[in-house]
């Protein structure tokens, strides 16, 4: 590993400009993130959240700034490091659950599939249903488990808990929770911070395609008094 | 990984083309067998009538399904739900084309197999209970086993070979033409399939005008019928005009993967 890799930030986002037409989505966004943090990137709907989430990963293209993702912009090289889970389902339809297995087992050097077919059983999906036969819910558990059964170096969750009942938002944390490895950055972006306030390390705020705050979980409520959860009503207040 | 994005792009499209090739190469030989049992009754009449519609409307089902899965393993599956897949993988983007454009290139020359093999099994089915058919095939290979080629003979099978080859680049340059197009029509906000079509005839029109150009200023307007006339005659000057159109085909379908691959590159906005 070169030097300039080992010493340089797992995420680093500089005057990240994205327009959709003549909607400006980011505008001159900063955000630096370093190892081994649990990073929750919160902002109501239409923040930006997902667009800054999809150029991390290489689904869409910055008008203007940079994103490094360990040092390198988001290429085939980082999509190595980088284990993303979109907020809609991927896989096709043709697919059977044991298939998006041996797939990602295929393309990916850091796929556990015996950890992946063991989390499959306690939630009792047969590797061999078709992906067509799966209610949406387990559909998405099945992408989450494809997703933390990889050891990335960053994580990229877009809404893992948005649209499911709470039982299963329990789930889907404690999958989270138990399955990172502790050197990577899990980068979680939602807007439902009561349920994740208490895993994140850091809290990033986006408002209007900027970051307005970027601390420490435990900084913030000794700063301001109040939880995470408190401070985003307050700022993101209608 | 360019292999395992084929191994993963023939999965996804095996199981349809195996069905259909499959349903067409059974009412081809349906179709064959029964035209010797038509006529002892009305039934069974009735039944090769409908072993042979439903094999000319196959045939046609299984050009119509290769193309449009042509246009949508690529469009669906780079710029739909599955580009989330696709574009997060640990591949460049000239291997994702390469992948979509390789699997196309097999499906269809398959799809011509198919076509002609079944018309053929159809042919030989009918013709099995006839008297003297086998030792008709057997007359076949026999005097295939003895063909000795001449020099012109070779000289016409160079020749057929650079005709396949000719199609060849020409598939491929149609295929990456199709993948510009998808792309471009990505670029836009709405109504994505509809501009890919605009620019499909857009670009078709501007080829066209450019070759005609061109063939002015060469002052050669050798076309197909030129290189076809050629064949025993003057086989030398259809080599070369063989060997130009392919060199153009060539160019032109390295056109369209640059320009797919800038597309892919560095205007991919997955929406």
């Amino acid at each position: 590993m070169s030097e300039s890799t080992v010493s340089c930030p797992i995420l680093d986002c500089r005057g990240v400009h994205k327009r959709y037409g003549k909607t400006e989505v980011l505008r001159g966004l900063d955000l630096t993130l370093n190892g081994g943090k649990i990073v929750g990137l919160l902002g109501p709907n239409g923040a930006g959240k997902t667009t800054l989430i999809k150029i991390i990963c290489g689904l869409l293209t910055c008008n203007g700034g940079e994103v490094l993702v360990n040092g390198k912009a988001p290429c085939a090289e980082t999509k190595a490091l980088v284990s993303y889970l979109p907020e809609r389902t991927y896989l096709g339809d043709w697919m059977k659950v044991r298939d998006a297995l041996r797939l990602f087992r295929d393309f990916y050097a850091d796929f556990d599939y015996d950890r992946a077919m063991d989390m499959l059983a306690r939630l009792n999906v047969d590797p061999t249903a078709a992906f067509k036969t799966l209610s949406k819910g387990t559909r998405e558990k099945v992408q989450l488990v494809l997703v933390m059964s990889r050891r990335a170096k960053l994580y990229v969750l877009d809404e893992p808990i948005g649209g499911v009942d709470p039982a299963a938002r329990e789930f889907i944390l404690s999958t989270i929770l138990t399955n990172y490895a502790e050197d990577s950055t899990l980068l979680i972006s939602t807007h439902l911070i009561a349920d994740i306030e208490s895993v994140l390390d850091e809290a990033v705020f986006l408002k209007d395609g900027q970051i307005v705050l970027h601390d420490t979980v435990d900084s913030i409520r000794q700063s301001k008094g109040k939880s995470v959860d408190e401070l985003f009503r307050e700022v993101f207040k209608c | 990984m360019l292999r395992k994005l084929l191994k993963y792009e023939f999965r996804s499209t095996g199981r349809t083309y195996g069905l259909i090739y499959l349903v067409t190469v059974l009412l081809a030989v349906a179709t064959g067998l029964l035209s010797h049992l038509e006529s002892l009754s009305n039934i069974i009449d009735l039944i090769f009538n409908l072993t042979s519609a439903g094999f000319t409307i196959m045939v046609f089902v299984i050009f119509v399904v290769t193309v449009v899965l042509n246009l949508t393993r690529y469009g669906r599956g780079l710029y739909g739900d599955e580009g989330y897949l696709m574009h997060t993988l640990p591949v460049s983007p000239w291997q994702l084309i390469a992948s979509k454009l390789i699997t196309s290139i097999v499906w269809t020359i398959a799809t011509l197999a198919v076509a002609l093999v079944s018309l053929l099994v159809m042919i030989l089915g009918s013709e099995l209970f006839r008297p003297g058919f086998w030792e008709g095939v057997g007359r076949f290979f026999q005097a295939l086993m003895q063909i000795h080629l001449s020099a012109s003979d070779w000289n016409t099978i160079g020749l057929l070979a650079m005709f396949c080859l000719l199609w060849l680049l020409f598939l491929a340059g149609a295929l990456l033409q199709i993948y510009l197009c998808i792309g471009l029509g990505h670029l836009t906000s709405r109504h994505h399939a509809a501009w890919s079509v605009l620019f499909y005839f857009g670009i078709n029109v501007a080829m066209s005008w450019f070759q005609t150009f061109l063939a002015d200023m060469s002052g050669n307007a050798a076309g197909l019928g030129t290189m076809v006339a050629g064949l025993g005659e003057n086989s030398m000057l259809t080599y070369g005009l063989l060997a130009r159109a392919c060199l153009f085909e060539i160019l032109w379908a390295a056109v369209y993967w640059a320009g797919t691959q800038l597309l892919l590159t560095k205007k991919l906005n997955l929406n």
